[in-house]
């Protein structure tokens, strides 16, 4: 995660250009950063804080958390490209940032800098559905899905309250309520004012638009490209 | 020879369709800064007039850039829509007293980050500046005089800035004989109910005009309006259990959940932080109130 001097996260709402950074794990102990117009930087992991350091706090929405300091060559990447002071950090190995309440049926999950849930979960029926009501259409990393599914029919997700992938049952917990960040050409890291604007008008519900599951996997597993899903519960989304 | 200039560039707008681009709402056009007024600690009201207006609808927003430059905000749009006009959820006007206004002031709510690139620049522009903008964008988190029953808004902080743009166009668009309508007739006079929560008064927008308008809490302590200020300010609805059913198993789920049926009638409209939108729905929805009733934008 990239934060500010102030230990705020920093995100592609913010710094659209991000969506132009690529983060490669390369062995176990080596992230490959890559930004436009330079060298691929190897940037060694960093586990613990330098000797005399302490850890970081940081901000995640409302999650403080204990982070380590990537170092200094990060930061100056990522500082040049960004044009704002920032740091690269990792969160601290014996830091636990469990489930928010919003997530009952699961507890004792953690989860790492992601927003809110480990997952999310998005089906290319839906994304065919919202492209056909677009001038242009959009791909799916626009919402940046830990898992898409195939075939059935648009926003069948909804409806899905646990389902089992390979040897994972998951929680499809709630709907994912979408930001400006859909708006940014990932190619480009240009933001436009679309898809949010034809999201907002038919797929609004209380919380803002939505498009995509957020989903909590209750055991632990492997899954695979090309698995069937398999549909264990259902709920009626309207209750 | 200033009015001669305008008229060869409007003969060359028609011709290469210039001005039609400039009536898009995706793309962006130049807007000169008329002020900026200190609203609140930490926020600012930025009024642009648009080169050319599009009227927006309440709870809309625009993104805002320095010409030449590549980085943009969003900021929501804290006055009604230019008097005499009012439009429908499809854009479409629902009664026009008067002739369109072009050009016509608009007004931004801003928060200032200090370690921030725009809204530090934004707070120090003089009037006569000349910024772009792109919009009115935002069709989720909208209201327009055809919504049903008492205006229900509630916000936090900065959040209020779409709400007040709803108030304001409520109060206008209601008249001792109700509000008017295209087709004829009159609704009821319009009641709205403003729920507002800060830190402080100093940290609310405009907290000195719309003080009267607005029942407010303000606390250091968070959650600033939970269910029982709305349950106070809103009252309960009934409730009635739901069920919830398992595939293959002949056992069934029970829970009790608000009712669909919304007895009072009322369209709500949330804004604040992510937090504050989870915690707010979740009250409304437990109060009874239907979710296609309410609306949200959470500030990113």
């Amino acid at each position: 995660m990239v934060v500010n001097e102030q230990g705020w996260f920093l995100t592609q709402r913010q710094y659209p250009e991000m969506a132009l950074i690529t983060a490669e794990v390369v062995e176990a102990s080596t992230l490959r950063l890559t930004v436009p117009g330079q060298r691929s930087l190897d940037v060694p992991v960093v586990d613990k804080p330098a000797p005399g350091n302490r850890a970081l706090t940081v901000q995640v929405w409302n999650d403080r958390c204990e982070a380590v300091d990537q170092g200094e060559v990060a930061a100056e990447l990522l500082g040049d490209y960004l044009g704002v002071r920032c740091r690269l950090v990792r969160m601290a190995g014996d830091f636990r940032r469990e489930l928010g309440s919003s997530y009952p049926a699961t507890p004792g999950i953690t989860v790492g800098f992601a927003d809110s849930s480990p997952l999310m979960l998005a089906s290319e029926r839906s994304l065919d559905e919202l492209n056909g009501r677009l001038e242009e259409p959009v791909r799916m990393d626009r919402f940046r899905p830990n898992i898409v599914v195939s075939g059935g029919s648009a926003y069948q997700e909804d409806r899905w309250s646990r389902i089992r992938i390979g040897d994972v049952t998951m929680r499809l917990a709630k709907d994912c309520i979408r930001c400006q960040i859909i708006n940014v050409d990932q190619q480009t890291g240009q933001r436009g004012i679309e898809p949010l604007e034809t999201l907002g008008a038919y797929r609004s519900g209380p919380r803002g638009p939505r498009f995509g599951r957020k989903v909590v996997h209750e055991n632990t597993g492997s899954i695979r490209v090309g698995d069937p899903v398999e549909v264990l519960e259902v709920a009626d989304p309207d209750a | 020879m200033h009015d001669e200039h305008h008229g060869v560039d409007e003969v060359l707008y028609r011709d290469t369709g210039l001005r039609r681009d400039a009536l898009r709402s995706d793309t962006w056009r130049p807007a000169t800064v008329l002020s900026v007024e200190h609203a609140a600690e930490d926020m600012i009201a930025l009024t642009l007039r648009p080169e050319t207006t599009i009227p927006h609808i309440p709870g809309q927003y625009l993104d805002v850039r320095f010409p030449g430059e590549r980085r943009s905000r969003s900021f929501s749009i804290a006055s009604a829509p230019p008097a005499g006009e009012s439009t429908d959820a499809e854009g479409s006007a629902i009664e026009t007293l008067g002739p369109s206004l072009v050009g016509s002031a608009i007004e931004l709510g801003i928060r200032v980050l200090p370690w921030g690139n725009l809204t530090p620049r934004l707070a120090a522009a003089r009037p006569g500046t000349v910024v772009e903008i792109r919009g009115p964008v935002g069709r989720g988190f909208t209201w327009t005089p055809d919504e049903p029953g008492t205006l229900v808004l509630i916000g936090a902080g900065a959040g209020v800035t779409p709400l007040i743009s709803m108030y304001e166009h409520a109060i206008r668009t209601s008249t001792p004989q109700g509000t008017r309508r295209r087709s004829g007739g009159t609704d009821p006079a319009r009641s709205v109910i403003f729920l507002a929560s800060a830190r402080t008064p100093d940290h609310l927008y405009r907290y000195a005009r719309y003080r009267d308008a607005m029942t407010t809490r303000f606390t250091a302590e968070e959650p600033r309006i939970d269910r029982a200020f709305l349950e106070e300010h809103l009252g309960p609805f009934p409730r009635e259990p739901i069920q919830r059913r398992t595939i293959g198993r002949s056992r069934a789920a029970t829970r009790t959940a608000p009712t669909q049926k919304d007895a009072a009638g009322v369209t709500v409209r949330v804004c604040g932080p992510g937090g504050f939108i989870g915690t707010m729905v979740d009250a409304l929805l437990d109060l009874g109130v239907r979710s296609e009733r309410i609306r949200s934008e959470g500030f990113t």
